[in-house]
């Protein structure tokens, strides 16, 4: 009769740390996503225009049955959190000296958003709050989309 | 739905870039991903490493085949139905095949080019067949550049050169490399 | 397994498109997915309206950086909001894609399918070599700090042992895959070298040099495959499906004989079975055997049944292999010549023999008539055989 050979204690069992990783990938922005990247550095927010539709981020391509190409345009705004929460704990679960809120800001008939850091206090956020970016200084910008460091309620 | 050719329009899509265009792009992103794991040998593969730290190779059969696996495995890849029953091997082989590496696992020159191949372990008395048979990937020691490349290494005959006992730790690398047996 | 395969309706490939393939893209690999998409469907006189079904192949995840790589590149590849389905067996990734269309295609489930395959090596910094470090054993294999090479180095090794073959006798297929490539449109490698150029090439791992083996590409390929009745409407040549093979062997590599790939057998088996072809060294016209490294060509076409055992490498000595030859093998210029983003390169293989038989390859052109041609890929740990034959 054969049986699992199950002689092995559990102690018995050899493990291996192991890991997987590259030195690094670079990771290039895209044909649309270079344009992003030039406006960003500019100090400005990209979308992507497909005829009147404005997409937040700007997509690869509009999706449409074409796969056309849309327009990469700079959007003033008005910018809206549509959603926001709290975070209180890191990725450790250890407590957070202060409350951060997040955001996902869009402008009124765009499809997507941005995720963001919104700089205000917890109390006061709500869905629908009108907010504006904050731009890393000109010379530290790289044209990734941590060159908006947060958004702060409009007006402040 | 029109018929028109299938080619492509030429020429073909793709921005190619030189590699100090690519590293200058506006929103080029680095990233270095770490993601770390703890690989469990098992059942069938830990009993193997313990047998190593032992300097033995032991290889596991199955009881209805008559298949001797070594590395060993807790199924038989044919019956499947549990491997039991366990075996030591002589240890010795001859090498199936061997190369000379210049290189090292980030594509680096080595300074010493390195001997590895696979070894054709002896499992005597238990069913192997012509494409299939217990073996090894390891270091091969003792061999000359040009012995792999003249082809007279091939079929060679290896033994394990054993680490000291209480240098081994239940790894393949208790084993330094196959040699050749002298004689 | 037997051909009493119940096939709703046959299938055929409409269109075809790609992308260059180059090291290092501006394009990241959804863009890359989405313009051979569009030159595929343009082809084709189609838009993504008349799409049923997406399959979509890439390789390891670890060679984009970007994990789930199939479900990234959905929408790239047209496949948002229709039903998509991924494949992932590595290098065997670009002909099971257009398997995989194909029984989409065959069961009646779907009247056209875009099959798209993708692949950019070129993200992993310092070199894509550091990633493949992951596809090796992670107890018994990797202390020994292998490089992929090896891998390769010994089942060549083994082969030459076996069937006799030295290193100049497997150069030239370097040589002549590189040549094809002069007239691919897309191709990376193309180059006139000769055999003295492959042998003095930086010596990675003997038997393996630099030019024995094809370079670091990104790039991406579709095609467009429909059931019959739907094909006809799209054109009057559309090029048959006729047998798909496919076979899977166990990650032990080292407990079996590297000098001929019994799983690449099997798959060809079950597709010549499929395509009622019963000698295949006399019934294909025209092959696109696998070529990552020169002798792997040789090794897959004994494993396809295109030439006796050990003989490949005589038989290409002969000119036999030759775009003017009796059974041309990689006329497109293979992965040697045209470029290796891994699943991409395989569906290449499948487009290049779409073009052959329809005779659109312009200077690519096979010599002889063609009436059935068949495209193989290889992949994982020396275990997985893909086979598709085609015809017109």
């Amino acid at each position: 009769m054969v049986s699992w050979d199950k002689r092995a204690l559990p102690g018995d069992i050899i493990h291996y740390p192991g890991k997987q990783e590259a030195d690094y990938y670079l990771y290039p922005p895209g044909i649309h996503g270079k344009e992003a990247a030039e406006l960003l550095k500019k100090g400005k927010v990209p979308g992507m225009l497909c005829g009147d539709q404005l997409f937040l981020p700007p997509k690869t391509f509009c999706p449409d049955e074409e796969m056309s190409e849309g327009t990469v345009v700079e959007v003033e705004g008005p910018f809206l959190a549509a959603l926001v929460t709290v975070i209180y704990e890191d990725f450790y679960g250890r407590s957070l000296e202060e409350p951060q809120v997040l955001g996902l800001i869009t402008v009124p008939g765009a499809v997507g958003g941005y995720l963001g850091v919104i700089k205000a206090d917890p109390e006061m956020v709500f869905p629908g709050m009108r907010v504006k970016p904050v731009f890393k200084k000109e010379e530290e910008r790289t044209g990734a989309i941590t060159d908006i460091l947060y958004w702060v309620p409009e007006g402040d | 739905m029109s018929g028109e050719s299938g080619k492509p329009k030429t020429p073909l899509p793709g921005t190619y870039l030189k590699r100090d265009e690519y590293m200058k792009l506006p929103g080029l992103i680095k990233y270095k991903p770490v993601a770390r794991y703890l690989f469990s040998a098992g059942q069938a593969q830990s009993r193997f490493l313990h047998g190593l730290k032992e300097g033995k190779i032991l290889g596991v059969m199955c009881p209805s085949c008559g298949r001797v696996y070594v590395p060993p495995r807790a199924y038989c890849e044919y019956c499947h139905t549990p491997t039991s029953e366990w075996v030591e091997l002589p240890g010795t082989g001859t090498i199936h095949t061997a190369v000379v590496s210049y290189i090292a696992t980030d594509r680096s020159r080595l300074e010493e080019p390195e001997i590895v191949g696979v070894i054709r372990l002896d499992a005597p008395g238990y069913k192997e067949d012509q494409y299939e048979f217990a073996g090894l990937f390891h270091k091969i020691c003792g061999v000359t550049p040009e012995q792999v490349m003249d082809g007279s290494a091939i079929g060679m005959r290896v033994k394990p050169r054993w680490k000291p006992a209480e240098e081994r730790t239940g790894s393949v690398t208790d084993i330094e490399c196959f040699e050749p047996v002298e004689g | 397994m037997r051909a009493n395969l119940h096939v709703k309706d046959r299938v055929g490939i409409v269109g075809a498109g790609m992308t260059l393939f180059r090291r290092r893209f501006l394009e990241t690999p959804r863009e890359l997915a989405w313009e051979a998409v569009k030159q595929a469907l343009d082809s084709a006189g189609l838009t993504l309206r008349d799409i049923d079904c997406v399959v979509i192949g890439t390789a390891p995840d670890a060679f984009d950086g970007i994990h789930m790589n199939g479900e990234y590149l959905a929408d790239g590849a047209g496949g948002f909001g229709k039903p998509v389905d991924r494949i992932y067996i590595g290098g065997g990734t670009g002909v099971m894609v257009p398997i995989s269309a194909w029984w989409h295609a065959a069961s009646g489930h779907c009247n056209t399918v875009l099959a798209v395959a993708e692949e950019k090596m070129s993200h992993a910094m310092p070199h894509p070599q550091y990633v493949f470090a992951y596809i090796w054993d992670p107890i018994l294999e990797r202390p020994l700090g292998p490089n992929l090479i090896w891998i390769f180095a010994m089942e060549m090794r083994r082969y030459m042992h076996k069937c006799g073959a030295k290193k100049e006798d497997i150069a030239l297929v370097s040589v002549k895959n590189k040549r094809n490539a002069l007239d691919h449109p897309a191709a990376q490698a193309a180059a006139n070298i000769t055999v003295d150029d492959v042998l003095n090439s930086e010596l990675l791992v003997w038997p393996v040099n630099r030019l024995d083996i094809s370079p670091v590409s990104d790039g991406a390929v579709a095609l467009i495959i429909a059931r019959e009745k739907v094909a006809r409407r799209i054109t009057d040549s559309p090029v048959w499906i006729e047998g798909v093979g496919f076979t899977l062997d166990n990650t032990h590599w080292y407990n079996r004989e590297l000098g001929y790939p019994r799983y690449v057998e099997y798959a060809a088996r079950m597709a010549y079975r499929m395509a009622g072809i019963e000698r295949p060294w006399k019934e294909i016209d025209v092959a696109e055997p696998y070529d990552p490294f020169d002798y792997k060509e040789l090794h897959h076409i004994e494993g396809l049944q295109l030439a006796p055992r050990c003989q490949a490498w005589k038989l290409l000595k002969e000119g036999y292999f030759d775009r003017d030859g009796e059974l041309p093998t990689s006329p497109s210029g293979g992965l040697l010549g045209v470029g290796n983003p891994i699943a991409a390169a395989g569906l290449m293989k499948v487009a290049e023999l779409f073009w052959q038989l329809r005779y659109e390859a312009g200077k690519r052109q096979v010599k002889k008539p063609v009436h059935k041609g068949v495209a193989q890929a290889w992949g994982d740990l020396m275990q997985a055989g893909t086979v598709i034959v085609l015809g017109n």
